[in-house]
């Protein structure tokens, strides 16, 4: 049976939900070509992304700030939280009931952003819904305070058929971790980490990005970018100090580094030969599995796709106010699947000899088994058998 | 009425109070014209008036690819295509036209309901695609009277005979009358009177503004006084000095049907014995994967530091003035842009579905402002004949511009005329309620 399928992510401004909704609304395409696929999100950029055959309906934007406060979001206009709130309600409500979908898979937050998916869930009963949950959510405290108490619980019990749990529990057992509610434990299934299909061996990356085969080569990226110049100031004097133990090394700003920040990198930059500045590579994957050491943020997807490309990782966890990316990254830590660094680390001493091990010592050590990284396929095999 | 008297005006008025909401609706499923005349619009609506927001929304498949103006955001549809025989499928979900319709339409309806907009401006589809802003309309009008709703439309929009055709068949005459309080053309009625061409009432004509074309050299840095091969060499990292020899730039705007223009133009380039110029070929970012595969196929017989082939440049204005010479179709904004930088220029307009490009390179080929050579008469060696004797005439001279009444302030007069009209209609109904009152 064909199916009309919608995914939504509430974000304006990061990265990660929009590449990971896109990888599964890949493999839901690429697992039954006849299926339609369609998005909803604040997110603005990267549709690019988008595979083939799926749309999106884009609401107005939040814009997201992580301050060492508190993440800040705010609209792009002049509305008040209620006239925003309403407007983005409204949509997506309009969108749900004229497009009728069989399947709704809400991104991370059961109802959305600020429950600006309620009227549409409530008015949907004959859609299906799931809930995808990237696994580390946030601290004990926090996730269970804003996912699991008990009116949330009840929602979820009421509205969704699953919770599909983006990881490998034996990294992350949401269950254990957070103390889940039984009710909420019965809905949990683990799919494995969603990421996007890519090349299968470094030869192939280096032949893909006409690469020299032979040479020593590094890849720097701290994901969308914002706000990470004292981070990419203390990354390029470490790598400056070993710059004899590699050929190449290519630093990928991001989207969302200032510009300002972006000119001055670039100036430091163009004084090395051999190192290239750039806002994007595409496609990244390919890129970071040509790599001989990558250094990046901890973010969700940075991590699958560590894992997926077996690279060789130096990660640094870089949010300020949240945990996730430090949880997440200890654990892979812990399994010698990938090197850690603190942001405190970097900022305030002297990584040379970390990025030199680095080098001479690659990561992962494969004592772990395999990592199950087919979340994608794996979901969209859940999503097809949903009986109507 | 200029604009600083009208900004002087509005801080007395209590238009003040909060920030003059603009809805700016652009169907979009073919090429980038109608957004990137919209974002053009509102990068001078908020740079000129502080207190002004914008709201697109668009159909565009390619918006994000483009950097918003500040304090404007966009709300986009799900994408519609134009299929060959003129009609309209869904490009990716599968939804019969008339449910996609339905829904793009419940979603413009939507966001002017929540948005409460001070004007809603129309670009070029007086009902939307297939009627689909009426209900934003009719809404707007039945609840909120007091937005201004407003048509834009560029300077030609085809052929007199198949408008007047076309409006009567599908009612734009009725919405003409009764639904838009202002209608705003960018181009001059000297050039091409789209009152008398598309047999307007005398109501209607009454409520057109001409603005004059757009300027879309407003918010960049480009001196047309300059040659900028320098500037812009190094921002592509160019292997070959372009300064060395004539540069002739080829653009097909969005490029979904740019593949013959671009093709002929390599065959003919692989003819030559020898070509005394650099080539660029933006192919656009809407060019299907196969054919910007074949063009690069093509390119790869050329001696490498002769032809490049850029998939997409997010400003190609730097380029452009850079060029000896520009081969384009005659898309309203490319024109803009080549008129406004006085460069040479060689056009093989469209003339399949709509006649409005052929139109206008006949008109500046009347004016001596372009070379034109005829689509149906593109062919690779007639097409590098005329490349040739293009780059051999002289550029186009500022007295000819201003015997052919063409000035670039589009988007400052439709901000004054805007402002004006929603002044005009503030103290009106200002008056209304002193009237109430009184009685």
């Amino acid at each position: 049976m064909t199916k009309r399928i919608v995914i939504y992510w509430h974000n304006g401004r990061s990265l990660g939900h929009t590449v990971r909704c896109m990888a599964l609304g890949q493999a839901l395409l690429s697992h039954n070509p006849e299926n339609t696929v369609a998005g909803i999100t604040g997110a603005s950029r990267y549709f690019e992304l988008l595979p083939p055959g799926m749309d999106v309906l884009k609401i107005p934007s939040f814009l997201g700030y992580d301050e060492e406060g508190a993440i800040r979001t705010e609209s792009i206009l002049s509305l008040t939280k209620k006239e925003f709130q309403r407007i983005r309600e409204n949509l997506i409500a309009t969108f749900v009931r004229d497009f009728h979908p069989h399947v709704l898979i809400v991104d991370y937050n059961p109802q959305g952003k600020s429950a600006e998916l309620v009227p549409a869930m409530i008015n949907s009963p004959d859609t299906q819904k799931i809930l995808g949950l990237r696994g580390i959510l946030n601290s004990f405290e926090e996730t269970r305070a804003e996912f699991f108490n008990p009116r949330m619980v009840a929602f979820i019990q009421e509205h969704f058929s699953a919770i599909h749990v983006y990881t490998d529990p034996r990294i992350f057992c949401l269950e254990e971790y957070y103390q889940t509610p039984p009710a909420i434990t019965r809905m949990l299934k683990y799919t494995g980490y969603v990421t996007r299909p890519t090349v299968a061996t470094k030869e192939e990356a280096r032949t893909l990005l006409n690469l020299d085969s032979d040479a020593r080569i590094i890849v720097v990226s701290f994901g969308g970018g914002q706000g990470t110049e004292m981070l990419w100031e203390a990354t390029i004097a470490a790598l400056a100090k070993i710059h004899r133990r590699f050929d190449a090394v290519y630093l990928v700003a991001g989207p969302h580094l200032e510009a300002p920040a972006y000119e001055r990198i670039r100036m430091h930059v163009a004084q090395y030969p051999n190192w290239q500045w750039s806002k994007m590579l595409n496609p990244f994957q390919a890129w970071m599995k040509a790599s001989d050491l990558f250094i990046g943020a901890g973010g969700y997807n940075t991590l699958a796709e560590v894992l997926t490309t077996g690279t060789n990782a130096l990660i640094v966890p870089r949010q300020l106010n949240e945990q996730e990316q430090m949880l997440h990254a200890t654990r892979l830590a812990d399994m010698r699947v990938i090197r850690l660094a603190s942001l405190d680390l970097i900022l305030r001493e002297d990584v040379s000899p970390l990025l030199e091990r680095g080098l001479s010592e690659p990561y992962p050590d494969k004592t772990y088994g395999d990592i199950a990284i087919n979340g994608a396929m794996e979901n969209a095999r859940l999503v097809e058998a949903l009986k109507p | 009425m200029n604009i600083t008297s009208i900004l002087s005006s509005i801080e007395e008025a209590p238009l003040q109070s909060h920030r003059l909401r603009f809805l700016l609706y652009c169907h979009d499923t073919f090429g980038l014209g109608h957004l990137r005349r919209t974002l053009s619009l509102a990068e001078h609506f908020t740079s000129a008036l502080p207190n002004a927001e914008v709201l697109i929304v668009t159909g565009s498949p390619v918006a994000h690819t483009f950097s918003l103006p500040t304090r404007t955001d966009y709300v986009k549809l799900p994408v519609v295509t134009k299929q060959g025989n003129g009609t309209y499928k869904a490009r990716d979900i599968s939804l019969d036209f008339a449910s996609i319709l339905d829904l793009r339409a419940a979603i413009l309806r939507e966001t002017a309901r929540a948005y409460h907009p001070d004007v809603f401006l129309v670009d070029h589809a007086p009902n939307g695609l297939k009627g689909e802003a009426l209900p934003a309309l009719t809404l707007l009008q039945a609840t909120q009277p007091d937005c201004l709703r407003v048509l834009g439309l560029r300077d030609i929009i085809d052929a007199s005979h198949i408008i007047r055709q076309n409006w009567a068949k599908e009612g734009i005459y009725r919405t003409l009358e009764y639904t838009y309080d202002r209608i705003l053309v960018y181009g001059s009625p000297y050039l091409y009177n789209i009152g008398a061409e598309y047999g307007l009432s005398s109501t209607v004509s009454q409520q057109i503004h001409y603005c004059g074309y757009l300027d879309r050299l407003e918010d960049t840095h480009v001196n047309e006084n300059e040659a900028q091969k320098d500037a812009y060499t190094p921002s592509l990292e160019y292997p070959h000095a372009l300064c060395d020899r004539p540069l002739v730039v080829l653009t097909a705007g969005g490029g979904g049907d740019g593949f013959p223009l671009m093709q002929a133009y390599l065959i003919g380039l692989q003819r030559q014995s020898s070509v005394h110029f650099n080539s660029v070929l933006l192919a656009g970012p809407l060019m299907p994967r196969e054919e910007l595969r074949q063009l690069h196929e093509l390119a790869a017989n050329l001696p490498g530091d002769q032809v490049r082939i850029e998939k997409f440049l997010p400003d190609p204005l730097p380029l452009l003035n850079a060029a000896d010479l520009v081969v384009a179709m005659a898309g309203y904004n490319t024109t803009c842009e080549l008129l406004a930088l006085r460069k040479r220029m060689l056009l093989i307009p469209r003339s399949v579905p709509r006649q409005e490009q052929l139109i206008r390179a006949s008109i500046l080929t009347q004016h001596g402002l372009a070379h034109m050579l005829h689509p149906e008469r593109l062919a690779p060696l007639r097409l590098l004949d005329s490349v040739y004797n293009a780059l051999e005439q002289p550029r186009p001279q500022q007295r000819q511009l201003d015997d052919a009444d063409i000035i670039f302030h589009g988007q400052r007069t439709a901000l004054e005329v805007i402002v004006d009209d929603l002044l005009h209609r503030h103290h009106d109904h200002l008056n209304s309620l002193v009237e109430a009152a009184k009685v």
